[in-house]
């Protein structure tokens, strides 16, 4: 009788997997509706696996077939890809697309779907990300903190956060994605600015009698010698309705720029400029070039609607820290009724990926924002539509190291939170199907997810940050004041 | 332990227990259920996997587990004064002396803890851990041989430390007690300190917190010291229990007896806050829409603070009672009808109340999001969910409204309210059955888009009443904001007084008649709808005024009346 036992199960077990199995599956002549939309997206080959749930499917078998012949089958209540196996197959058909045959068992009845692709790219990808995940408040904080995120797994590594530091943490940035020159914002009783080059981590105190405000929007000089900041005097108001939320908006702002060897913030009077407000500092590849948004003053709120910013850039001698004497508009968008904001050169010196939106430079909480790419050998300007979203917000972008992918947050999700996206772009500038972060339970965390991701930024390794120390630095006060002045030693 | 000191003994644990039930669900009800709405315990995996995942999670989750209960105050009483009362049990069990004075002595911790939970933002991780940090030393003690007791002990002092939190010192400082070997005293109480400085290295945590505890209190800075005053009282007296100190000392445990509770009374008093407590039952109110409740407990006790003051006038509002009561009670300005962020003592919570039941939804939301960031170890809340959810859903954001739908449907107290909702999210017409919805998607803003300016409220306000002229609630915060801004002239044209079909209420009469004196018109000529005794009593007022009859005695005559508002606020 004992030895029947194993028997008995295992007949009742395989009658159960048999009756849970695919069978008798009916095609539905669609694609499945599935949570990420993963469907023809391209990835890199050592992105996570891209785990994915069906709308209302109550059990998955999903077979990924690699042009190769490589198979990789699962079957459960989401599509969880085993990590070696995935990583394998991958690998095994970079340059080539992976097909994904996806049935959904939904009422009783499995479902066959149009089957949809993964495309791998043979570009490669930066270690991680890293950004800030936050409430989508408004005044208060609650808890916040820069995080740091492995791309080719799940690991999440908090690097700084409110449950130490006793304030706002804010603008995290890094040399063109190189995490060992990081600058990064504390607001509050403790604040300042942190500045780490070559493992050494110093506080600063960046307002000063000249500027008008603390340095914000930080963008470092590839040689890491100097860091671009504007100063903005930012208010918010709350709208109304409830397709709008709040708007951000500026008083005035400047630009200027740290020289880090000589502890001296520099500027000239067309960043300066009283006629116009002048934000969002990024230096061109070459550390040639400053790139800025500009618009003309207008009156706050009433006008509100009409501030529009255009894309702008000074030249810059990096070797003396002088500005040029003109200032060129490279994108005129006040005439044409919308506004640019957070440009962004790609590091190959080839394009300028901007966002707009029709007003204002806060474009995260614009529904109507969207990125655009600008040709910087042509001037030819484009809406990269396939990665923008019809309804919800595209914003806040950064480059890969080698400038063939980009991140974004966007607001598609569920109009409310900032997630993080990873778009291809190819050497034509032509954009992919940008992706979801991936998870590990996609549905499960961003639902539990109640904090928006702000920020991305791709590192090409981990980030060297101790925040135990960079308390103690804020915490002793020993922050090092900024000096304003145009002369240089 | 002879026959009369058990019967004691049993007696006084039973006079704890029943006395920490009353006193947190009676006199200090709301502390008690306010636990409760500052988190929203999830019966997942993943909650359990995130709470557990740091130093002192395990019993945090416990903790957070029992503070679920909270929802009703007595059930939450009866969970605390219980975790008191085994807590002062466990340790007389750890003791090795069993008299009298032991058993005095063992009632210190528990009282010192009782203080602890009538502070502001008080944990229930930290009485959980407290009992399993005993249990430990309990188990511990039961193994015989003295070698593998001690090994036990170092390895049970870093597990203890990743589930309890910083009281693996206690655990560490009875067993060491207890061992007398001075050794191995000492290489246990330095494991124990340890284990936060290696914890540094590990959790993004200060390394103060690391030692204090990180879930037994739920404010960050400026912890209060009692949690570990309560811990050296339980190494204290198993420490004397150790001695032959007060042995047999039939005077002695008389003595202790008295001193602990004459001392605990006035202590537990001491860390209460009778105007926290009254502030916090105004906005729990508020928050489960109980209008009446609060109507009747500010006839008993008259709101004191800005925030109360603003819960009062919504539920006067919900009631239909605002004209007619709102000046019987003290009013100190429009922010006390209408709190912002700048107003002190207002709740989060409750003004995001306001502004959703006057149609103002997204600074209902705005508000939500205050009231989340305020939660000082920032955990969810069941209540702001709850009304985050009711605000997606009427603002159509069914995405959104699902999300907190789904979240509260892992609660125990909230899943059936959840469910119910997201049932209906999945038809596409269900969202639109429930009619509360409806009626607040009606009222709601659908014009031009603008930025919201508190002082220019009433605009906003107007703007709702041009929308929605049925909005009532808006109506009366137009009138009454006009009121308290004295601004009597747009009172009168704003209020629709040949609109009531019954008397017009005592406030907006009292308003007409003082715009009507100040502009010059006769008393003679009052409309109808102002009845005699109200224009009697303007005139008396007007009298007592002129001939400057004493403020205390006008507030005598006149305190629920608008016009001595208007005079003397």
């Amino acid at each position: 009788m004992r030895a029947r036992i194993p028997l008995l199960m295992l007949v009742l077990l395989t009658a159960l997997s048999c009756g849970r199995g695919l069978h008798d599956p009916v095609f539905s002549g669609r694609e499945p509706r599935i949570f990420p939309d993963y469907r023809d997206v391209t990835i890199p080959a050592t992105i996570a696996p891209l785990n994915f749930s069906m709308d209302q499917a109550e059990r998955l078998d999903v077979t990924l077939t690699g042009d190769d012949g490589t198979i990789l089958h699962v079957h459960g209540s989401m599509a969880r890809f085993p990590r070696k196996a995935w990583r394998k197959l991958l690998q095994a058909n970079v340059g080539g697309a992976i097909q994904v045959d996806a049935y959904g068992f939904t009422e009783g009845q499995w479902m066959q779907h149009r089957p949809f692709h993964f495309y791998v790219s043979e570009d490669a990808i930066d270690y991680g990300l890293a950004y800030r995940l936050i409430l989508p408040s408004y005044e208060g904080m609650g808890k916040l903190g820069i995080y740091e995120r492995d791309l080719s797994s799940y690991r999440q590594k908090e690097l700084i956060s409110t449950e130490e530091v006793n304030g706002c943490l804010n603008c995290h940035s890094f040399n063109q994605c190189d995490p060992k020159d990081l600058n990064l914002h504390v607001r509050g009783s403790y604040g300042g600015t942190l500045i780490q080059q070559q493992a050494q981590l110093k506080a600063f105190d960046t307002k000063t009698d000249s500027t008008i405000s603390s340095c914000v929007y930080p963008y470092w000089h590839p040689s890491g010698n100097y860091i671009a900041y504007s100063n903005n005097t930012t208010r918010q108001g709350f709208y109304q309705r409830a397709e709008n939320v709040l708007e951000v908006f500026d008083y005035a702002s400047d630009i200027v720029v740290y020289d880090i060897r000589n502890n001296r913030l520099l500027s000239c009077p067309l960043l300066k400029s009283e006629s116009a407000w002048e934000t969002f500092p990024a230096f061109s590849p070459d550390g040639k070039s400053l790139y800025f948004c500009s618009a003309a003053p207008k009156a706050i709120p009433q006008q509100m609607n009409e501030i529009r910013y255009n894309l702008c850039r000074i030249a810059f001698d990096p070797e003396s820290g002088r500005f040029g004497d003109r200032v060129d508009t490279l994108v005129l968008a006040a005439p044409a009724g919308f506004s640019v904001s957070f440009p962004r050169p790609s590091f190959d010196g080839k394009y300028l990926m901007y966002t707009v939106s029709s007003f204002g430079n806060f474009t995260i909480w614009h529904r109507d924002s969207d990125l655009c790419l600008l040709d910087l050998t042509t001037g030819a300007s484009w809406n990269l539509a396939s990665a923008n979203s019809p309804d919800a917000a595209d914003s806040y972008h950064n480059w890969s190291s080698n400038s063939r992918w980009f991140v974004f947050g966007s607001r598609r999700d569920d109009g409310t939170h900032t997630r993080a996206y990873i778009c291809h772009i190819d050497a034509d500038g032509v954009p992919g199907k940008p992706f979801l972060l991936p998870q590990r339970k996609p549905r499960e965390y961003y639902d539990n997810m109640l904090r928006s991701f702000n920020i991305p930024e791709f590192v090409t390794e981990p980030v060297p940050l101790n925040s135990h120390k960079a308390w103690r630095l804020l915490r002793r006060g020993k922050k090092e004041q900024f000096n304003y002045g145009t002369d240089i030693p | 332990m002879i026959r009369s000191q058990r019967l004691i003994d049993l007696s006084v644990s039973l006079l704890l227990l029943v006395a920490a039930t009353v006193y947190f669900s009676v006199w200090y009800a709301f502390h008690t259920v306010n636990l409760e709405q500052l988190q929203l315990f999830e019966g997942t995996w993943a909650y359990f996997a995130e709470t557990v995942s740091v130093p002192g999670g395990f019993s945090d989750y416990l903790g957070r587990f029992l503070t679920q209960f909270f929802y009703h105050a007595w059930p939450g009483a009866l969970i605390l004064a219980g975790l008191l009362v085994l807590i002062r049990t466990l340790l007389r069990r750890v003791c090795t002396r069993k008299d009298a004075v032991i058993g005095a002595a063992t009632f210190l911790p528990s009282i010192l803890l009782m203080m602890v939970m009538c502070l502001r933002f008080p944990t229930v991780s930290l009485l959980t851990a407290f009992c399993l940090t005993l249990v430990a030393v309990l188990a511990v003690k039961r193994i015989r041989s003295t070698k593998i007791r001690r090994i036990c002990t170092f390895l049970l002092i870093p597990v203890l430390y990743l589930l309890l939190g910083s009281l693996v010192v206690l655990f560490a400082a009875i067993v060491a007690i207890q061992e007398h070997n001075w050794r191995f005293s000492v290489v246990a109480l330095l494991l124990a300190i340890a284990c936060p400085l290696v914890a540094s290295l590990v959790f993004p945590y200060p390394l103060g917190r690391l030692f204090y505890g990180l879930s037994y209190y739920k404010v960050h800075v400026r912890m209060p010291v009692w949690p570990w005053v309560a811990a050296v009282a339980a190494a204290a007296v198993v420490a004397l229990a150790e001695s032959r100190l007060l042995a047999e000392n039939d005077r002695a445990w008389r003595a202790a007896y008295a001193a602990v509770f004459i001392l605990a009374i006035p202590a537990v008093l001491l860390c209460s806050s009778r105007n926290d407590e009254q502030s916090l039952r105004y906005n729990s109110l508020a928050g489960k829409r109980a209008w009446n409740r609060i109507v009747t407990e500010a006839t008993r006790r008259a709101p004191k603070t800005y925030g109360e003051t603003a819960c009062l006038n919504l539920a006067l509002c919900k009631t239909g009672h605002l004209g007619g009561h709102m000046f019987e009670f003290q009013q100190d300005g429009p922010e006390t009808l209408l709190p912002n962020e700048n107003t002190p003592h207002h709740d989060g919570l409750s003004t995001a109340e306001i502004f959703y039941q006057l149609g103002m939804v997204n600074n209902a939301r705005r508000y939500c999001f205050e009231a989340l960031n305020a939660i000082p170890d920032y955990q969810k809340s069941a209540p702001v969910f709850k009304l985050l959810a009711e605000i997606s859903l009427v603002n159509e954001n069914f995405e959104m409204a699902r999300k907190y739908l789904t979240t509260l449907s892992h609660t125990l107290f909230y899943r059936r309210w959840a469910n119910e909702r997201i049932a209906l999210l999945k038809d596409p017409a269900g969202p639109f059955v429930l009619n509360e919805y409806t009626e607040k998607r009606y009222e709601r803003y659908k014009g031009e888009d603008y930025i919201f300016d508190y002082n220019q409220a009433d605009a906003s306000i107007k703007q709702l009443l041009v929308e929605h002229p049925g909005n009532l609630t808006a109506l009366n915060y137009l009138l009454a904001w006009y009121l308290l801004h004295k601004f009597t002239g747009d009172f009168v044209a704003a209020c629709p007084f040949e609109a009531f079909t019954s008397a017009v209420p005592k406030a907006w009469q009292e308003g007409f008649v003082l715009d009507w004196n100040r502009s010059g018109y006769p008393a003679d000529d009052l409309p109808e709808f102002i009845t005699p005794s109200l224009a009697a009593r303007f005139e008396a007022f007007t009298r007592d005024f002129n001939a400057n009859v004493p403020l205390a005695a006008m507030q005598e005559r006149y305190g629920d009346t608008y016009w001595f508002y208007y005079f003397f606020k």
